[in-house]
């Protein structure tokens, strides 16, 4: 209502001025004739075009009032009259316009995706060819060919499962299908996958969780997770470093899973960063090219999946990665 | 269907790639089974006919039709075990398999011996115990012999009874004798799923062994190979 009084100045405004331009002239008209217009026929001029005015305003404000209502309208409502008609035109066009640049946009997205994860599955399969055919002619080769060898070939599959966890969570609605599952099987399962890299870098697993423990994530991305730490473990871990602990702590209404080394440990003006995209840090330049990218991946996936993750870490002295699980969830 | 009790069993393997379909193929050769390709990516039934598997190996991503068309069809007329081979990992993938009637599903990249594990788990699972290929009981070597199932080593009227770990290390170098086994090969054997492996374990291990070598007469016959590793020769023979 407000609104519309204060559109409505300049009219009333007009209005009054040519109101008061009437009688002024019909009153010097009269002075002319000698006759002078009462006070009274005066007050009735003013007042009856006042009532009209009233009663036009109320229906002008009636016909208008949709459009001074203020919400989030995805479609205007009816016109009462051109002008308006054109802006809601015009607003309808544009937002037709940007609608198909969204679809538009979403079908690319799409297409990018699809064919991310065709390519990797593609990839995976020369990277098997190779670790298979490494695996048969593993006697008859020499031992620092077949260890280099082993190596560049889990560095390729690393790389490849980075660019289609990646890629799945750019989409905007990622599977993730938590479960309930043995902490203790998922971290066995993970640790089997690194067997030959524990074996040839000298340094061992040693487990230390509950067989009990049963936590709520998604296997498939937390997978992912784990294999990024555990890869960093064993990457990072000093010649003298002889194990990477997996151990557990009960904590209040959560769980929280430990994964320590020896190693290297990272450097104090680092640590802040450790998680952020495309950081590689002292360690990234000094122990072979990393993309910066596993563990800002591990700290998102984390975070979608309700855990904590959090990093501890000396140089020199080795680091700690914590993983907090959340166990008073009432329903799954 | 074929049933005989240790008969060979036939795997008719899906899999276009060349290469991988080779190595698969020479690998589960070494375990007795009789690996036959698929050839033809159109007459996948018409082979499938043909062959008579005891299990199908099935790669999902097929010229022509996927895997899962074929498991279908395949379906239809048998029950033959299906295990899918692929590199999409996604549950949904693996939902998929067994919607479509797969009994098994293996990611790549994978590992030979978890080809080879599932293999022998679903054929023992469908054909029975006795259907599974038994390994020989024994290997002998000129006299000295080794128990496989009681992981007991015999030479000369003597008996060397091992734990699990001196028994893997001891078939470990039979398989291979005179070969030089480096540490790293050695520790993959004695990788244990619940408790892993220790970098002691080997060199206590490989002393315990010649302990009990030297108790049944074998002397001197694992050898440390400086900067390589260990092998084992024979030095027993000709007694």
């Amino acid at each position: 209502m407000k609104d519309f009084l204060s559109d409505s100045v300049p009219f009333l405004l007009f209005f009054y001025s040519q109101v008061i331009l009437i009688i002024v002239t019909a009153q010097l008209a009269a002075h002319n004739v000698g006759a002078s217009m009462g006070f009274g026929v005066l007050f009735y001029l003013f007042l009856l075009p006042t009532c009209f005015l009233i009663v036009f305003l109320l229906f002008r404000y009636y016909k208008l009032r949709d459009f001074y209502i203020k919400t989030n309208y995805e479609r205007f409502p009816d016109a009462p009259n051109h002008l308006l008609e054109n802006v809601k035109q015009q607003h309808e066009s544009q937002h037709i316009e940007f609608e198909q640049q969204i679809s538009e946009l979403e079908k690319q997205k799409q297409s990018e995706f699809n064919f991310m994860q065709q390519w990797v599955h593609q990839m995976k399969t020369p990277v098997s060819v190779m670790g298979l055919t490494m695996q048969k002619e593993r006697l008859q080769l020499p031992e620092d060919f077949s260890h280099s060898m082993q190596e560049e070939i889990e560095r390729l599959q690393q790389g490849l499962d980075l660019a289609l966890y990646q890629s799945r969570l750019q989409k905007f609605d990622r599977d993730f299908h938590v479960q309930k599952i043995t902490l203790k099987k998922l971290v066995k399962e993970s640790i089997q996958e690194f067997k030959s890299s524990f074996i040839r870098n000298q340094v061992f697993p040693k487990l230390n969780i509950d067989e009990d423990v049963i936590i709520a994530t998604d296997p498939k991305w937390f997978r992912f997770v784990l294999n990024q730490v555990i890869s960093n473990a064993i990457k990072y871990s000093k010649p003298a470093s002889e194990k990477v602990y997996f151990t557990m702590e009960h904590q209040n209404k959560s769980v929280m899973l430990q994964i320590r080394d020896t190693g290297h440990g990272i450097p104090s003006q680092d640590i802040a960063r450790i998680f952020d995209p495309f950081f590689t840090g002292l360690n990234g330049r000094t122990f072979r090219e990393s993309t910066g990218m596993g563990l800002y991946l591990a700290k998102e996936i984390c975070q979608y999946l309700g855990h904590d993750i959090n990093i501890q870490s000396e140089q020199n002295n080795g680091t700690t990665v914590s993983i907090i699980f959340q166990t008073n969830l009432t329903q799954m | 269907m074929k049933k005989g009790l240790f008969s060979m069993k036939k795997i008719y393997l899906i899999e276009d790639d060349p290469k991988i379909a080779g190595l698969l193929q020479d690998y589960l050769k070494k375990y007795e089974y009789d690996v036959i390709r698929a050839q033809s990516f159109d007459q996948i039934i018409e082979e499938f006919k043909l062959t008579d598997p005891h299990l199908v190996l099935m790669d999902i991503n097929l010229p022509r039709y996927d895997g899962f068309y074929w498991c279908r069809k395949i379906r239809s007329i048998s029950n033959c075990p299906i295990i899918f081979i692929s590199a999409r990992d996604s549950g949904m993938d693996q939902v998929m398999a067994i919607e479509n009637g797969g009994d098994d599903y293996i990611t790549k990249p994978f590992d030979f011996d978890v080809v080879q594990a599932k293999i022998k788990g679903i054929i023992r699972r469908i054909y029975g115990e006795y259907a599974v290929n038994r390994q020989s009981e024994s290997i002998e070597i000129d006299g000295l012999q080794l128990h496989l199932t009681a992981m007991e080593a015999t030479f000369q009227a003597k008996t060397a009874f091992l734990t699990k770990n001196e028994f893997i290390l001891l078939k470990s170098f039979a398989d291979q004798l005179n070969n030089v086994l480096s540490r790293t090969y050695l520790l993959e054997n004695l990788w244990d799923d619940e408790h892993f492996v220790d970098d002691n374990t080997l060199s206590v291990n490989i002393t315990r062994l010649r302990k009990k070598l030297d108790g049944i007469g074998i002397y001197n016959s694992i050898q440390t190979v400086r900067g390589a590793g260990y092998k084992m020769i024979n030095t027993w023979g000709g007694q």
